[in-house]
């Protein structure tokens, strides 16, 4: 073994040790955003998970009148903002929002939010039209709920 | 050349590994989103599928121009009902929650429930028998029929705020030689019967007469607030007031707990408001009378529908006209 045969060896190791760290550099990226994209996933899975809500109020009277009242049946507090309502897949106008809290209606403030059980009114801009009709109200992550109205 | 394999291999295994234990932190706190996620909403579900309420009546008193509306809901579920938590729509407008009551239906004990006949010197005590005798038999002496009924009322909360009380008898037969004004003079009384003897009789406190016990059929008697027994048994006596006249009888007999089946059984039927709207909660099973005074309608067709906290929904139809 001469000093030649040492000098090979040393340049094979650092060598190695260079793709080594490369490789170990190239997982440990993929690695972390795969964990970061799992649990922003995950975040919203568990987000929907908790969240229900469900069109309330009869049928038989959703035409002619402006009010949608849709009730927080989940777990999670919602932003009634960001929830929009459609009338047959076409987004309506919502002039305001009501919470029925203690027996009356205090309008929804952007600092406040939905709460679990709670009643809300959306005040649309006009009237809901009569006859077969399909009302849609999806909150903001995506869960939504429709009810099929039709004058009785 | 085998040593440098073998440290490229360390290192990158020792990476990974380094890795891998900085993401675990990462991905375990996304499972346990998960995890929470999923088990509230299988609670949401789970809550969702335990409710369920009835509307079993709907009255109105009054007419369009004004008129009070009760709601009778019943809690068909297997989980208890938040009364605040309720929504009552009507005609797609929300009613105010303000005022509940409760009826609760008593039956008559059918070990105190009876007659006693007295004929002037003994008594005999009957309270076994399908049906119950009030009246009198002047035929060859002259005797007299009490009818006794005793409903356990203790379950009433002390402090419950009666609004009615009535107590209905369904009467089989009446039987008579002669015309008589069919008076009954009701009286009660507070754990005054137990099991039914002579020590019953004339124990007791008058607080209303009938004139309507003469014809078959159910008939009813309010019954003061004051004389229902919240710690106990509300007991009543029915006397007869009438005389058939010498050598005569007149004889009513309502039906008793001991006839078959409950169509027929004497029942108490006593109706309370409930103050603290707040902590009021609706058992499985259980009913609660939802009051709405002074309402008005330009229409006369109503839909009413009652919704809980997670969204089950009963509806009823009434018309105000």
């Amino acid at each position: 073994m001469g000093f030649g045969t040492s000098v090979t060896e040393a340049i094979f190791f650092i060598a190695s040790v260079i793709v080594a760290l490369a490789i170990v550099g190239v997982v440990s990226i993929s690695v972390s955003s795969l964990a970061g994209s799992f649990n922003a996933k995950s975040d919203a899975l568990s987000s929907q998970l908790r969240t229900s809500i469900k069109i309330t109020g009869d049928s038989c009277y959703l035409g002619g009148s402006t009010y949608v009242y849709v009730k927080n049946v989940g777990s999670s507090f919602i932003n009634a903002n960001a929830t929009n309502v459609f009338l047959s897949g076409a987004a309506l106008g919502v002039n305001s929002i009501h919470l029925y809290r203690d027996n009356s209606w205090v309008e929804y403030s952007t600092i406040d939010a939905w709460r679990p059980g709670e009643l809300a009114r959306f005040n649309t801009s006009s009237a809901l039209p009569t006859g077969y009709n399909r009302i849609s109200v999806v909150a903001e992550n995506g869960v939504y709920d429709q009810m099929e109205y039709s004058d009785c | 050349m085998g040593l440098s394999a073998s440290a490229a291999v360390i290192i990158i295994l020792l990476g990974v590994a380094g890795a891998l234990v900085i993401a675990y932190p990462v991905v375990e706190s996304g499972i346990r989103g998960i995890s929470g996620g999923l088990g509230e909403q299988g609670q949401i579900v789970s809550s969702a599928q335990q409710s369920s309420l009835q509307i079993t009546g709907i009255s109105v008193q009054g007419s369009c121009n004004k008129y009070n509306l009760t709601v009778v809901v019943n809690n068909t579920g297997s989980t208890q009902l938040a009364f605040r938590k309720l929504t009552v729509f009507d005609n797609n407008e929300v009613l105010q929650l303000k005022n509940a009551t409760t009826t609760a239906k008593f039956y008559s004990s059918s070990s105190a429930d009876g007659y006693i006949q007295f004929d002037g010197s003994s008594y005999t005590v009957y309270n076994t028998t399908n049906v119950s005798w009030i009246g009198r038999d002047r035929r060859g002496g002259d005797t007299y029929y009490r009818s006794y009924f005793s409903f356990d009322t203790s379950s009433l909360n002390d402090g419950a705020d009666i609004t009615d009380a009535e107590l209905y008898l369904k009467v089989n037969e009446t039987v008579s030689d002669t015309s008589v004004t069919w008076n009954v003079d009701y009286y009660y009384g507070f754990n005054a019967i137990g099991v039914l003897t002579q020590s019953a009789w004339n124990n007791f406190t008058y607080f209303a007469t009938s004139n309507y016990l003469g014809t078959v059929g159910w008939k009813n008697m309010s019954v003061p607030k004051s004389d229902i027994n919240r710690q106990g048994d509300t007991d009543f006596e029915l006397r007869s007031n009438w005389d058939p006249g010498n050598n005569n009888y007149a004889i009513a007999r309502p039906w008793q707990t001991e006839s078959f089946g409950r169509e027929n059984d004497p029942y108490l039927v006593v109706t309370y408001s409930h103050s603290n709207l707040s902590a009021l909660t609706i058992a499985p099973a259980k009913n609660i009378n939802i009051v709405f005074y002074d309402m008005s309608s330009s229409s006369e067709e109503h839909a009413v529908s009652v919704v809980t906290e997670n969204g089950a929904t009963a509806r009823a139809t009434y018309d105000c006209s």
